[in-house]
């Protein structure tokens, strides 16, 4: 019996599709693996499955009847339940209220069952195994107890079609398997189950079949045991299949140290990890950081800024402590951010004046910003108009050409290309190019393997990390450069201990 | 003993316990300086003068614990003080008086919380604008004080008792009975969820718009109640005497250990609070401080109290793993 | 493909529209229209002169006001009015007290004492975690008590004459108080426009992040907008003083609530990051012009206080709707 079907589901955010077609269906009593990279639509697919996301267009059905999620109220109602990537906890509630929260027992028609709440409670808490959590605060519960919490949360509510959005990350073994069996028990019971994850063990683990997104699109719908792993990836980074094998050729040597080191890290741990970091990164190198979602690479860029904490680290030779991005800025540091909403543009304010901040504000240099927008190709007949009315390409050059008129000694940038149109990525990367050609040092994060290569595979000298856990797993140099390489290594192959 | 150390604990670390060590402080510094203190009867005349900060204070908290503020409450005092005696004064049965004051006051509450929790308009704005609203309409109905109570409904007030008990304490206990009920319905946990972080609950299926708009409707109404013993208090209609309770309340809701950021914190704490602030007002500073430096010291101790409680709430919530 | 006339005439019809200033202005029309139509003589010259210096004061407030809430961090400014009063009775006493050159002195003083609180304001919105709104609004009855204290009840000297004939016309329809105002908007523009914090002020309230990113000093920019508006607002007082004739406790404390509704009317946005100086000025005719009609057709003051509630309301809900809940 067909438990869900999505047809052509739409949404876009401001000029960023992200999702752009989607449809999938699954039966009740199926555990639906969706698989995808960063980006492909998953989550939000999930959301707009929970009604807290309003879709531009598609159809939706819940066994056979027309279904419309106008609001996570309306959802939970038709018993569409979907867990939360940045979980829906509140560290001001018991465990009970936070389990029950979306159906808090009644007595009386009026008050809170208080009893109830707690048998419930234990009994949503034992199945997932993590009963001893009951007394605690939640905000003094590890990650994996959070997310098994969100999970016993959604479970409490006794769904028709559960989505499970990437909780297996924070989680050990024994508390994968403990999911895997308890979902297996509900979509038995009738349940249909879509898991969002990332991890391909798991797809053959947990789940009988399996969708694969890309770019906001379901590509294809398989039984879990119908590909390997190399064919699932290929699938999911749009890679021929025959050119998914590990290449093993010898590292090329980096050349012999004539040029100056510009930021070096040793013993560096990264706020939020446990590893220590080594890093030399020189003048005019390119280095790429590739990796899943939330391995450290981001975190690694923004603590050099000292955002948060005051960082140790060497700077142009000397050991510095970086408190803040003040510090940073005047010891020539620029980062660039892949969220120009929150921390790039200033919205409503002019391009000229988004261009020149830095460089008339902070360091007091006199800059030619007509002359700067004009060789950074920013399309605008007239530089006084607020910097929304450009294109999200036009307004990520406007802020690379921000930091390029300071000529930083180093460049932090954190998924810079993230949302822009592809003719706006080539020109950025040929602004990075230039910026280390004439001495810059690059440190680029960014989840787009594809980039990451076109930056560093024809630079001398460049190369690209991969991140797991905080720690630098694999680096690649000169011809290993390859999206297939990078997904190879990004992608933990035995489970964590 | 070891429940007693882990109950102690537990008071100690409390949001409530820094307004109820604060409360006790002040009771015993004035015991001290003021003679007579402790006499029954001037405890009694003391509750009287304190029950409408008290009730100001539990609404205010409640509309705080939503996630927002209610700077209106001082002029629904007003508003209310004023239907109060106007209809008093024509005739009206004080019982259908009383009834249509309140009313005017719920009448506020539900314009506030229709503008914020459904047009979503930013609360400390909007209730600043309805301050003005509910202050004018006092003004227009009755532009200069004038106007009295019928003695039997002031002497009810401050000489009455009821199961031995004097009328302001009974209507305290209520309104704090009311709010332990409250917290036993789903609305109580609601609340302290939509205050802590309104998308999150409602992704988690809660209607947040309508727990606003209750949450605005009680501490309006809070203000009413508190606006009617105001009145028995001052024996009359005046259309501005109300205002200055909005800054005590709101000094009364932060001592009281409730989070100016939602979420956190009881109504009890506000009692303790709103005691504490007339405490200093009535009697310390009135029997140390020369009368024009009076203002003065009151603010200043509301800003110390205000500061204080809101980065020793910084400490602990990092100490709890709150976000900061 | 030529354009029809019509066509042209919409397009332009357009723009002007969606110039900034379009709808300030447009009230402006349409409440002096109204005020043409119910009273005689009500476009003269001289009236229009006693409008524009009436207006003079509650753009004072807006500017300091609008300062404020360009800082972004949800900045406002609750103590406008209460500094204001200040200003109105402790800078006539110190310009009689302080010789020959009082005047200027007195108002110098007065500006410095509302930087101060303004300082204070600041510095317990950064460091005592307190949001901008209850801090202001603490240090309204700070202000009040220590005018108070300061006075003892009874604020003494005289106003000095220069600043009593400030209300009176130049030439209809300027006056001192008209030119002054100008003078000082002009000045805060040029603040605004050419220095590196005033430059840095918007880009600080725009995009709080951003800025800090950039490494724009966010501290400094943001206690310098708070001081800024409270030496206006204390400027402000003072000029009340000369232009009422006299001067007592809390007489300023409308002027809060007219500076938010002004701003928010002339285009600040309480998000910070966007406004201007010339836009407040607009929003405080447009609310004095309102206030002027319903005083002239002689409504009780609880009917104007209860206008200008609605007025903000209505503001607010057209201009200052938050996110969605459902994206």
């Amino acid at each position: 019996m067909i438990a869900l079907q999505c047809k052509h589901v739409r949404k876009r955010f401001g000029a960023v599709a992200a999702v752009d077609d989607a449809s999938l269906t699954v039966n009740a009593g199926e555990i639906r693996g969706i698989l995808g990279g960063n980006g492909s639509g998953k989550s939000t697919l999930a959301k707009i499955l929970a009604g807290s996301v309003r879709p531009d267009g598609g159809e939706f059905e819940l066994e056979g009847e027309a279904f419309r999620p106008a609001s996570p109220r309306d959802s939970h109602g038709r018993r569409v339940i979907a867990t939360s990537q940045e979980l829906s906890l509140f560290d001001n509630l018991s465990v009970e209220d936070n389990l029950l929260l979306s159906a808090l027992p009644r007595k009386g028609g009026l008050f809170v069952d208080r009893e109830a709440l707690r048998k419930e409670a234990i009994l949503a808490l034992r199945c997932l195994g993590i009963e001893e959590v009951l007394d605690r605060k939640v905000g003094t519960l590890s990650p994996d107890q959070k997310y098994l919490l969100e999970a016993a949360k959604a479970l409490a509510q006794d769904p028709r079609v559960l989505v499970i959005d990437e909780i297996t990350s924070a989680l050990y073994r024994e508390q994968t398997e403990k999911v895997r069996r308890v979902l297996r028990v509900r979509a038995d019971s009738g349940c249909a189950v879509l898991f969002i994850t990332h991890r391909l063990p798991e797809i053959q683990e947990i789940c009988d079949s399996v969708t694969i997104m890309r770019n906001g699109r379901t590509v294809g719908t398989f039984g879990s045991c119908e590909k390997n792993e190399n064919e699932l990836l290929a699938a999911m980074s749009g890679v021929d299949v025959a050119e998914l094998v590990r290449v093993r050729t010898p590292l090329s040597q980096p050349a012999p140290g004539t040029r100056s080191e510009v930021v070096g890290l040793s013993g560096y741990v990264i706020p939020g990890f446990k590893e220590r970091v080594e890093l030399s990164v020189s003048e005019g190198e390119i280095v790429g950081v590739a990796g899943l979602q939330g391995q450290g690479q981001s975190a690694l860029v923004r603590s050099l800024l000292g955002v948060k904490r005051p960082a140790r680290y060497r700077l142009l030779g000397t050991d510095r402590t970086i408190a803040s991005p003040q510090d940073a800025v005047r010891c020539g540091v620029a980062f660039l951010s892949g969220d120009r909403e929150q921390e790039g543009i200033f919205r409503a304010r002019s391009i000229l004046e988004n261009v020149g901040v830095v460089a008339e504000l902070v360091q007091r240099k006199r800059v030619d910003k007509l002359a700067m927008l004009g060789k950074y190709n920013v399309k605008s007949d007239r530089a006084t108009r607020p910097i929304v009315t450009l294109s999200g390409g036009n307004q990520q050059k406007v802020v690379i050409s921000r930091w390029i008129s300071i000529e930083p000694r180093l460049l932090l940038a954190d998924d810079p290309t993230k949302g822009i149109d592809v003719g706006s990525r080539r020109e950025i990367r040929r602004y990075l190019h230039e910026l280390a050609r004439a001495g810059t040092a690059v440190i680029l994060v960014s989840s787009d393997d594809e980039e990451l290569v076109e930056l560093t595979k024809a630079f001398d000298p460049a190369r690209v990390v991969v991140m797991y856990d905080g720690q630098i797993v694999h680096t690649l140099r000169g011809g290993d450069i390859s999206t297939e390489n990078i997904a190879l290594h990004a992608i933990p192959r035995k489970a964590r201990p | 003993m070891r429940g007693l150390a882990t109950a102690t604990g537990g008071l100690l670390r409390s949001s409530s316990f820094p307004g109820f060590a604060m409360m006790l402080l002040l009771i015993g510094v004035n015991a001290v300086i003021t003679t007579g203190f402790l006499r029954l009867s001037s405890l009694v005349s003391l509750l009287n003068l304190i029950t409408p900060l008290v009730c100001l204070s539990m609404g205010l908290g409640i509309a705080v614990l939503s996630g927002g503020l209610d700077i209106s409450i001082g002029a629904v005092v007003c508003l209310v003080n004023v239907v109060l005696v106007t209809l008093s004064g024509q005739g009206t049965p004080l019982a259908y008086a009383v009834l249509a004051a309140v009313g005017a006051a719920l009448a506020v509450g539900a314009l506030n919380g229709i503008v914020i929790g459904y047009l979503r308009v930013n609360a400390l704005l909007v209730t600043f604008a309805t301050q003005s609203v509910a202050g004018g309409l006092a003004l227009w109905i009755m532009p200069l004080p004038s106007g009295q109570l019928s003695p039997g409904f002031v002497e009810g007030y401050s000489s009455g008792t009821f199961l031995a008990l004097p009328v302001a304490l009974l209507v305290v206990l209520a309104l704090l009975g009311g709010w332990g009920v409250l917290r036993l319905t789903p609305y109580g946990t609601y609340l302290l969820a939509v205050g802590r972080d309104e998308q999150k609950a409602y992704v988690s299926g809660i209607d947040t718009r309508r727990v606003l708009l209750v949450s605005y409707v009680l501490s309006a109404l809070c203000a009413g109640i508190g606006g009617v013993t105001f009145s028995a208090n001052i024996g009359g209609g005046d259309p501005l005497a109300g205002l200055s309770m909005t800054l005590n309340a709101l000094a009364a809701v932060v001592i009281g250990g409730i989070s100016l950021s939602g979420g956190r914190g009881g109504v009890l704490g506000c009692i303790f609070g709103a005691v504490f602030f007339a405490l200093i007002t009535e009697t310390v500073l009135g029997a140390s401080v020369a009368a024009f430096y009076q203002d003065l010291a009151a603010a200043l101790i509301i800003l110390a109290g205000v500061l204080g409680m809101n980065l020793l709430q910084r400490a602990t919530a990092i100490a709890d793993g709150y976000r900061t | 493909m030529s354009e029809t006339p019509t066509s042209k005439g919409w397009r332009a019809a357009r723009t002007v529209a969606a110039n900034r200033y379009f709808v300030p202005l447009l009230l402006i029309v349409v409440f002096f229209g109204l005020g043409q139509l119910l009273i005689r003589g009500y476009g003269s010259l001289p009236n229009v002169g006693s409008i524009l210096a009436a207006a003079s004061l509650v753009t004072l407030a807006t500017v300091a006001q609008v300062l404020v809430v360009l800082s972004g961090g949800d900045g406002i400014d609750l103590s406008v009015g209460a500094v204001m009063s200040m200003g109105a009775l402790l800078g006539p006493m110190m310009a009689t007290s302080l010789g020959p050159a009082g005047l200027v002195l007195g108002a110098a003083a007065v500006m410095a004492l509302g930087s101060g609180f303004g300082l204070l304001s600041a510095l317990g919105i950064r460091f005592g975690n307190t949001p901008p709104l209850i801090m202001t609004l603490i240090m309204a009855s700070v202000v009040d008590g220590f005018t108070l204290a300061t006075t003892q009840g009874q604020p003494s000297g005289t106003i000095p004459g220069a600043l009593l004939s400030i209300g009176r016309p130049i030439v209809p329809p300027l006056s001192w108080i008209l030119v002054l105002t100008l003078a000082l908007m002009a000045g805060v523009g040029l603040l605004l426009s050419r220095t590196r914090i005033g430059r840095g002020l918007f880009l600080v309230g725009s995009n709080r992040r951003a800025a800090r990113l950039c490494g724009l000093p966010i501290g400094v920019t943001v206690a310098s907008a708070y001081m800024a508006s409270g030496a206006i607002s204390a400027f402000a007082g003072y000029l009340l003083a000369g232009y009422s004739g006299g001067a007592m406790l809390k007489m300023a404390s409308g002027y809060t609530l007219l500076s938010v509704a002004a701003a928010v009317i002339g285009g600040t946005k309480l998000s910070g990051g966007e406004g201007t100086i010339f836009g407040g000025f607009l929003g405080a005719v447009i609310l004095t012009v309102l206030a002027n009609l319903l005083l002239a057709v002689n409504l009780p003051s609880g009917v104007r206080v209860f206008v200008q509630g609605v007025v903000l309301l209505l503001v607010l809900v057209a201009y200052s709707r938050g996110t969605r809940l459902r994206a």
